[in-house]
């Protein structure tokens, strides 16, 4: 049997329409496996206006499945009655629990029993195409009728086919039919589909199911219309994929622009033409914008025309925009700025901590740095800033160090993303978010209106990217404190899965720069190599007898200098001593395995080599969480 | 070549027969359709609700001197509002499109995802912006929520942006050369009515408003909707709430707000919106809605 099911929608958003094929590429053949059924093949289409589940030679694979459950003596109680770890169990997996299952013991373990003799083939489909469709983790969803079903957008049309008959449930209030619809542009009546035609009709109506087909078109032919204008495509994969998910059948066409535009500063070109416009720009050879640019059609058009007149006029009205503000700004906005004594103070401060002497520089640029709050371009592209400030200050001939510290003390602005480079920039960047710190409360849930907490734990990247040997008991209060010492925990538990957490903070919480040159030493160490000595010493000993030498005979230099910083380690009272300990010994340890024989034939020097081992692994258990050493 | 005033007038026509009551703009200034007391209160409680109108609408950042081509700080919104909307409402819109000559096949139709919304007056919603040839002609919204209060109805809201319909259908590429009327010897555009009030209002809008007066207005307007409201008055409160969003939006384009100032202003006018929003639906529900037309019954 194959199954076509096909739900039409209203215009699904592209970051929704990956989601959508992602989740059920993997949800829909697990659950058709969990239902004991097989197929020989299942694809997932999702375009903006449908979301396809083909399934091919679908058949009854057992009368029953079976669960694996919890061990038989926690899953009913005293009275031999089902505990509630049993009862669990079949909620959890709803595995019916008065008619369709036995359970018994089965190998220590309880077992759920799934017959579906009862259950027709159809049935089961349907419960799993409704379960599928409930559970597509969009980003936004919303009801549009009384049914209260919440989807990315509303269902127009659902089609569902079992070998061209139609499977008839209802999603939404929409029933299921044998109907199916072309593409926007072309037609919006209903039309009949059958299970053996349906990927033809859709071929027919120019509807590209494939996400890479579609992106394969706008690309080629795209690359080929940027060569006849001597430039080449300025990839952008974001916008690329998202393009890809915007039509059915994209067809991108060359536009232009007046050449005058080129002077304005091509961020805001290409804010402009990509962002706004949605569309691919032309570069040339040496990478420089060109003035052209991609516009990508929903459908190969009638009247090409009419099209590019259009985008380029509206292009043409964003250019002159881009233009306003930049004069507007430059002349008007940008440098009216009151400072902000509170900031100058904590770059001054921090400033000290860096040696950095240039003062009239940081206070300018503390007095700068928000400037570009105030333009226009930033009321128009939020995502400018820094940016922007970096580039007006260029033009108006500010020091280039200034403008270097506003571009970076914004950074980082997200995940992965760079870290300000110049000390003015770093000190900036710093100040910045310490000031978030001060001026805004605390959160105390998990809503942030001020981004309190990201610029505390861009604050705390920033000294461990950088090793910034800073006091910040000189520059946080108490509360701040404890709220920088929970994002740390939180930063490295998340994050960097190096350090153990409870323990650090109870020895660390009265030296907080220590417990920074232990962060920032422990990232920068190798940790993979640590725990690959970690789990080969552990393979060693778990293959040998271990028995405690009467006497340590050390043969070797290497084992007597092992022997040396293993006591230190153990003297060592600071835990951050211990671990930059930890990390000096991990050279001698390499050097210790590639140029000694552990297990000698000498059964007293095997013995105390093996001790030695046994020293090296309880130390490395006793500084970093064995947790994280696996 | 359908002019601006029958493209208005075709839009009405096409409305009216899908059921909606026709109404006129709100005499106050607005940013939007939305900001119109007859979609904001509307759209709260449960009972059906259907109107059209044009909305005149001031955004004072958005002047430009009379100089750009498609820009302006004061434009035309046709506003359409459907609590509850029929399941095929993208096929009406469409055929509201064809009905002023916007066939999709000839126009390159895109639904853009755009999900509005109106944070000082915690208006959000799901939706597309609708493009034709790269211009945004139409915002098409599911309302989420209005007044910060969840919309429980589910509620279409449909606001065409007249002159960039008009520039398609009349393929002209500056805003000011649409063809407001015509006659067989005569013809007036849209640049000799609005234009003079576009170039003066720029002014006024980015160099010429007094920031102190506007302030001070700004305090007695949040005092009377604070007043109105404590009285249980929500509909003159939201008035009042509207005119302190019309200043915010003056000493925006003044660049008169801070950073900081800027969310402190918005959660203010919220915060009152908020009020206003619960304080109506509060009444309505003491009435039992009887206040409410029944739109159905009112449209034949």
């Amino acid at each position: 049997m194959n199954l076509v099911v096909e739900i039409g929608c209203e215009e699904i958003p592209p970051s929704d329409v990956k989601i959508s094929k992602k989740f059920l590429s993997t949800f829909v053949p697990k659950e058709i496996q969990l239902n004991a059924l097989c197929f020989q093949k299942i694809d997932i289409y999702t375009t903006t206006r449908r979301i396809i589940i083909l399934i091919q030679n679908i058949t009854r694979q057992n009368s029953y499945n079976t669960f694996t459950g919890p061990v038989i003596t926690a899953s009913f109680n005293a009275s031999f009655s089902l505990s509630s770890i049993g009862f669990s169990f079949f909620s959890n997996k709803q595995l019916p629990l008065e008619q369709s299952f036995i359970s018994r013991a089965h190998q220590s373990f309880l077992s759920g029993y799934l017959f579906f003799y009862l259950n027709p083939i159809e049935n089961t489909l349907i419960s799993i195409i409704l379960k599928s469709l409930s559970k597509i983790p969009f980003n936004s969803s919303m009801f549009w009728n009384e049914s209260k079903i919440k989807f990315v957008r509303p269902i127009i049309w659902i089609a569902c086919l079992l070998n061209n008959k139609i499977l008839p449930f209802k999603f939404a209030n929409i029933l299921s039919s044998n109907f199916s619809r072309g593409h926007r542009l072309l037609s919006s009546n209903p039309r009949q589909i059958k299970e053996s035609n349906y990927l033809s009709f859709l071929n027919e109506n120019h509807i590209l199911i494939k996400s890479e087909e579609r992106k394969s078109r706008i690309l080629s032919r795209s690359k080929k219309l940027s060569r006849s204008v001597n430039g080449k495509l300025s990839r952008n994969k974001k916008l690329e994929n998202i393009l890809s998910n915007l039509s059915e059948s994209p067809w991108p066409i060359l536009g232009s622009f007046h050449k005058k535009y080129l002077k304005i500063p091509h961020e805001i070109l290409s804010y402009e033409i990509e962002l706004k416009q949605k569309c691919l720009k032309i570069v040339s050879k040496s990478n420089h914008l060109l003035p052209f640019f991609l516009i990508i059609s929903s459908l190969k058009p009638q009247n090409t025309k009419k099209i590019i007149i259009g985008y380029e006029n509206i292009l043409q009205a964003r250019f002159q925009d881009g233009l306003f503000y930049f004069q507007e700004d430059i002349l008007n906005n940008f440098l009216i700025t009151s400072s902000d004594s509170s900031l100058q103070a904590i770059a001054l401060k921090i400033s000290k901590e860096f040696s950095y002497h240039k003062l009239n520089l940081l206070t300018h640029a503390c007095i700068l740095c928000k400037a570009d709050l105030k333009t226009f371009i930033i009321d128009e592209f939020p995502e400018l800033q820094g940016i922007i400030g970096g580039i007006y200050s260029k033009y108006l001939k500010i020091h280039y160090a200034i403008s270097n510290a506003i571009y970076e003390h914004y950074l980082p602005k997200f995940i992965n993303d760079e870290f300000p480079k110049t000390k003015l920039g770093i000190i900036l960047s710093l100040a910045d978010k310490l000031q978030v710190l001060y001026k805004f409360p605390i959160p105390k849930t998990n809503i942030d209106p001020f981004g309190v907490r990201k610029s505390t734990i861009n604050f705390i990247k920033i000294l461990l990217y950088y090793y910034v040997p800073i006091n910040l008991k000189d520059i946080l209060e108490e509360d701040i404190l404890y709220f920088f010492l929970l994002r740390i925990k939180h930063l490295l538990a998340e994050k960097y899965p190096i350090l153990l957490t409870e323990n650090f903070f109870h020895t660390q919480n009265n030296n907080i720069s220590n417990a920074f040159l232990v962060i920032q030493l422990t990232l920068r160490s190798n940790l993979s190599s640590l725990t690959a000595i970690y789990k080969r010493i552990k393979n060693i000993l778990q293959q040998s007898i271990l028995t405690s030498p009467t006497t340590l005979n050390y043969t070797t230099l290497i084992e007597k200098k092992i022997f040396i910083i293993l006591h230190k380690i153990s003297n060592e009272k600071q835990y951050d001593k211990k671990i930059l300990l930890l990390i000096t010994l991990k050279p001698y340890i390499d050097l210790f395995f590639n140029t000694t024989i552990i297990l000698a034939q000498n059964t007293f020097i095997q013995r105390t080599r093996l001790s030695l081992l046994m020293n090296v692994y309880n130390e490395i258990n006793n500084i970093i969480h064995p947790h994280i050493l696996k | 070549m359908l002019t601006f005033q029958n493209i208005i007038l075709k839009l009405q026509q096409f409305w009216q027969k899908q059921g909606c009551i026709l109404l006129h703009a709100s005499d106050i200034e607005v940013g939007a359709g939305t900001l119109n007391k007859h979609t904001f209160l509307r759209v709260l409680g449960s009972e059906p609700w259907k109107a059209a109108y044009v909305e005149p609408c001031r955004r004072p950042t958005d002047g430009r001197y009379g100089k750009n081509q498609n820009r302006l700080q004061h434009y035309y919104q046709f506003q359409v509002i459907l609590k509850p909307f029929p399941q095929n409402i993208q096929d009406i819109y469409i055929n509201s499109l064809k009905n002023i000559g916007l066939t999709p096949r000839l126009w390159d139709l895109q639904f853009l995802e755009d999900n509005w919304e109106h944070p000082a007056l915690g208006a959000t919603g799901l939706g597309w912006e609708v493009w034709c040839h790269g211009m945004e002609i139409t915002q098409f919204t599911y309302f989420q929520q209005c007044g910060s209060i969840e919309i429980n109805t589910p509620v279409c809201e449909i606001t065409y942006g007249l002159e960039r319909i008009a520039m398609c259908i009349q393929n002209v590429t500056n805003i000011f050369d649409i063809v407001w009327a015509s006659s067989n010897l005569t013809k007036i555009t849209y640049g000799e009515i609005h234009k003079q009030d576009e170039i003066q209002w720029s002014f006024h809008n980015f160099k010429i408003a007094d920031i102190n007066i506007c302030f001070h207005h700004f305090d007695n307007y949040k005092k009377q909707a604070t007043t109105l409201l404590e009285n249980n008055l929500p509909i003159p409160a939201y008035d009042y709430i509207l005119k302190c969003s019309h200043l915010f939006n003056i000493l925006d384009a003044r660049k008169a707000i801070s950073h900081n100032d800027r969310h402190f202003l918005i959660s203010e006018i919220r915060h009152l919106a908020q009020k206003c929003a619960e304080a109506y639906l509060k009444s309505k529900q003491q009435f039992n809605f009887t206040m409410e037309i029944n739109p159905y019954e009112s449209c034949s």
